[in-house]
């Protein structure tokens, strides 16, 4: 295999609580990723969406390791890098950036904006002069002004514009970007959004871009997985998957986000696929297909077993019954 | 020329009318302690059996006492040692208090041994322990600084652990693991700056309560051994005269009370600018 | 009449570092069965609005500069708080952005609706039972009947912000505020939100009052739409006409700054800079020093609200020239 990075068979289970007094009770589970497998090629952007408590974040945070898996491994540029430890790790996490939502924790709030993007290259025992941190500001839209201030003097589109900057000044090959413009004002995210699309055509970055904005991740994503409950459910390059949907929850995804007219709404409402009930909690994953206790089309197998992600066109896998086996 | 959040704090505090209140009572009493060997003229344990139950006057601002010992020396030398001992249990608070909180809100494999150590210190009413402790090792100087820092230091160490918690998974930390940094590293520029603000607060009221305790355990004759003058001791030996030489327990009594009040006034200044969270809860 | 008229309200606030307005000159009107939607972002004052209207705004640091809020021929502003409290309920309802910080955890949502009902005078305690289940029907729950003993936290975001609903509902208000309403949820949540908005206003013919940053939201319910920037009211006509013909620079740069899902730009249309702070707004259009169709004349003066239409009104001097 020649991708960049390849997720095999990854799971994280939390334990939540203490189990009673001694320690002696069940401790229930709680399993935010359970058993996803994705590669991602150099230099592109695959989008990963789902609702709210799917483990989109903590999926990103497990391919980075910054997490430790449960299970399940990560190969990144053929090297196993749940297996690794020490100076290897740490030479490994050179390659690899990340980008928060909050643009306001992201920063450390006692640090110059200089210091901030210098870190990495302090950390590697980098030359780490004035000029490096200054052209990498530049290139993020920031004047060379800013190096001497603090995070609190910023806008939160420019204190996203310094998490970039940090994440990038090491020339990593693999970015996660976990929700970059959800806590931003409409009219930034665009400008974030633009700028992570131009630097990643100029230095060849690869992305995973994890968002619960259907539209944002269709406009940069090359490729686009759904999540639900902890799984994969659908995975196709980006066209297909918003023009013709496979699982049944991609289709009510998509359905459910609101289009930019009010033109045709009445319509669009009457024939919209509708979802029944909430997501169910991570702690009592439904048996069989984890979607078919909200599933419109739901069929007795669905109960029962659990469909594995099965290519069903080029470039599109699903795992759903209505499929085939 | 860019505000840093330092300047803008100190600045903020110099406007905050109970800090400022708070610390110009507080520097009274050190300023006496610092300068207490140019502002006395009088050995502070010279007897002088003809002067003694002398009331306040010129000769002696503060009067005398049973022993004819001059209570301006007297209260002035035991400002000295109050500050003395206060500033000795806060620094040994903020280091061994902070490495404690630290390691333990940290590394989650130190948590519970650590923390379980603590509250079993923590378990005790404080002056009981500081009296137990003292008791057994006998009344010094030294020995009631190691006991103030053990009923103490428990305390502090909570307190940074409760912020290291917190710091621990702010994304800023969860960036620079990403980028590599060791845990020395995390601790030493994220970490522990972060945790300061909630640590600084706790250690100017600790000053107060080191202060108090001092003068509780050598007022029960634990603590530095007479002639040497401590607020405690001069108020314990008043005690018996209180009648007829009033003066003696009430001033170092009266300085007692604006250190503590100071202090109090200042970590409530410190809290307020430095940790607005704190007020709700306090 | 109007049901509803806000007519040049101004507020400010006090703070530490000096007062800010945070409206200024805003008027609005809702008839009976209407929805208005207000679209802004952070700053845009779009939230001091509504809680002015309601009298929630939080005192002393906010106070009411000048302008009047009309209720069915009532003025809010500066009413007695034991008079608004009479009003807020059967007369105007408001949901939140949060639900879970909205509803008290010790208490069980039917606990919550009866007491509601019983505040405002409902006597009879089976009544009251029996209203609750009916609100909870009404607004999606399914099996209401058992569900009245669950507390907030057993319920999930969407089930709360269902019940913030029925609460509001309750004593049949002829206006609902809606402050970001779907904002904490997910999209198939929103949609269904949404739906039960729709369909209440279609039940129960009451006005509701749609506060997003989300031009979606609007889209999908607002019979008429008021945009707002920086604590003004730039732009304001029916939903069809803004989004065929948006007038202000700024609804048009909203517009065009959000991906849809049938876009197939390479680049999206930015809009540079930053929101403004509200201490140190522009002296003219407080939108100019971000519009790529300023000319000096917009920083000399803020530009009033001029008619486009008998329905659009726009504030903005190079695209309502006349």
């Amino acid at each position: 295999m020649n991708s960049l990075l390849d997720a095999q068979g990854l799971v994280k289970h939390y334990q939540i609580g203490g189990g009673g007094l001694f320690g002696l009770g069940e401790r229930p589970l709680l399993k935010a990723v359970d058993g996803v497998s994705l590669s991602i090629d150099a230099g592109e952007t695959l989008g990963l969406v789902g609702e709210s408590g799917c483990g989109k974040s903590t999926l990103g945070r497990l391919l980075i390791r910054l997490l430790p898996p449960t299970a399940g491994r990560v190969i990144f540029e053929g090297q196993d890098l749940t297996s690794l430890h020490g100076a290897s790790l740490k030479q490994a996490r050179r390659a690899m950036g990340v980008v928060f939502q909050d643009p306001f924790g992201a920063l450390d709030p006692r640090m110059t904006v200089e210091a901030i993007v210098r870190e990495p290259l302090l950390i590697h025992g980098e030359r780490a002069d004035r000029g490096r941190t200054a052209a990498m500001l530049e290139q993020v839209g920031l004047p060379a002004s800013a190096a001497a201030r603090y995070p609190h003097e910023f806008s939160g589109g420019q204190r996203q514009r310094i998490g970039i900057a940090r994440a990038l000044i090491l020339q990593p090959r693999f970015l996660v970007c976990d929700e970059p413009v959800s806590a931003l004002d409409v009219s930034v995210q665009a400008g974030i959004v633009n700028l992570l699309q131009d630097l990643q055509a100029r230095l060849g970055v690869a992305m995973l871009f994890i968002a619960h904005d259907l539209g944002v991740v269709r406009h940069i994503s090359d490729r686009v997985a759904v999540m639900y409950l902890g799984r994969v459910v659908e995975q196709a390059d980006k066209r297909t998957l918003y023009a013709r949907p496979m699982h049944p929850y991609t289709q009510a995804l998509i359905a459910a986000v609101p289009a930019l007219t009010p033109v045709g709404r009445a319509e669009r409402r009457a024939k919209r696929i509708r979802v029944g009930g909430d997501i169910p909690s991570a702690m009592a994953i439904p048996s069989g297909c984890r979607f078919h206790t909200r599933c419109p089309v739901a069929m007795p197998v669905c109960r029962e077993t659990d469909p594995p992600l099965v290519e069903h066109a080029p470039g599109q896998s699903v795992a759903c019954y209505l499929y085939g086996g | 020329m860019s505000d840093s959040p330092a300047r803008a704090t100190i600045r903020r505090l110099l406007r905050h009318r109970l800090f400022v209140t708070g610390l110009a009572l507080f520097l009274i009493v050190l300023v006496l302690a610092a300068l207490a060997p140019w502002i006395t003229t009088v050995d502070p344990t010279k007897l002088s059996i003809r002067a003694k139950f002398k009331p306040p006057s010129m000769d002696f601002v503060f009067g005398t006492d049973n022993l004819g010992r001059s209570l301006w020396s007297r209260t002035v030398w035991g400002a000295r040692l109050s500050v003395e001992i206060g500033v000795a249990v806060v620094v040994l608070n903020a280091i061994f208090g902070t490495l404690v909180g630290a390691i333990s809100g940290y590394f989650r494999w130190a948590d519970a041994p650590l923390m379980r150590i603590n509250d079993a210190l923590m378990a005790f009413p404080a002056i009981l322990l500081a009296i137990g402790i003292t008791a057994v090792l006998g009344p010094s100087t030294e020995n009631v600084i190691l006991a103030l820092a053990v009923v103490y230091i428990p305390r502090t160490a909570r307190i940074v652990r409760a912020s290291v918690l917190v710091l621990r998974e702010m994304e800023y930390v969860q960036a620079a693991v990403a980028a590599g940094a060791g845990h020395a590293r995390i601790l030493r520029t994220h970490v522990i700056p972060n945790a300061l603000a909630p640590l600084i607060v706790q250690l100017s009221f600790l000053f107060a309560y080191a202060v108090l305790t001092e003068a509780t355990l050598s007022f029960l004759g634990l603590g530095a051994v007479p002639p040497t003058p401590t607020w405690g001791n001069i108020m314990a030996e008043g005690r018996q005269y209180m009648i007829e030489a009033p003066w003696i327990i009430t001033i170092p009594g009266v300085l007692l009370m604006i250190t503590v009040m100071g202090l109090n006034l200042l970590g409530d200044g410190l809290r307020d600018v430095l940790d607005p969270r704190l007020r709700l809860q306090a | 009449m109007s049901l509803l008229s806000i007519e040049h309200l101004t507020v400010a606030f006090r703070s530490e570092t000096g007062q800010a307005t945070a409206i200024e000159d805003v008027s609005l009107r809702l008839e009976p069965g209407e929805i208005l939607g207000v679209v802004g972002e952070s700053g845009s004052g779009k939230s001091v609005t509504a809680l002015s209207i309601m009298g929630l705004l939080p005192e002393p640091a906010a106070r009411v500069v000048s302008g009047r809020v009309v209720f069915e021929g009532q003025v809010l502003t500066g009413m007695g708080e034991h008079r608004l409290r009479r009003i807020r309920g059967p007369g105007i309802g408001m949901i939140f952005q949060e639900p879970m910080t909205s509803l008290n955890p010790i208490f069980s949502i039917g606990e919550q609706i009866t007491e509601t009902l019983a505040a405002h005078g409902e006597r009879d305690r089976p009544k009251r039972r029996d209203r609750a289940v009916e609100m909870l029907e009404r607004v999606g729950i399914a099996s209401a009947a058992r569900r009245l003993g669950d507390y907030p936290h057993q319920l999930s975001g969407g089930q709360r912000q269902r019940v913030m609903i029925a609460m509001a509902l309750a004593c049949r208000p002829r206006l609902l505020i809606a402050d970001e309403p779907t904002t904490a949820l997910d999209v198939t949540t929103q949609a269904g939100i949404l739906d039960l908005v729709l369909d209440l206003r279609e039940q129960l013919g009451m006005a509701v009052l749609v506060i997003t940053h989300n031009m979606g939201v609007i889209a999908e319910v607002a019979d008429r739409v008021a945009v707002m920037y920086a604590g003004r009211i730039v732009e304001q006509s029916p939903v069809e006409l803004l989004f065929a013909e948006p007038a202000h620079p700024y609804t048009r740069a909203l517009l065009g700054c959000v991906p849809t899902l049938d876009d197939d730009r390479v680049r999206l249309t930015a809009i540079p800079g930053a929101l403004p702070d509200p201490r140190t707004r522009p002296a003219g259009c407080a939108f100019a020093p971000r519009c790529g169709l300023r000319v000096d004349a917009c920083e000399a003066a803020i530009p009033p609200l001029r008619p486009l239409g008998p329905t659009h009104e726009a504030a903005c001097i190079r695209t309502c020239a006349g």
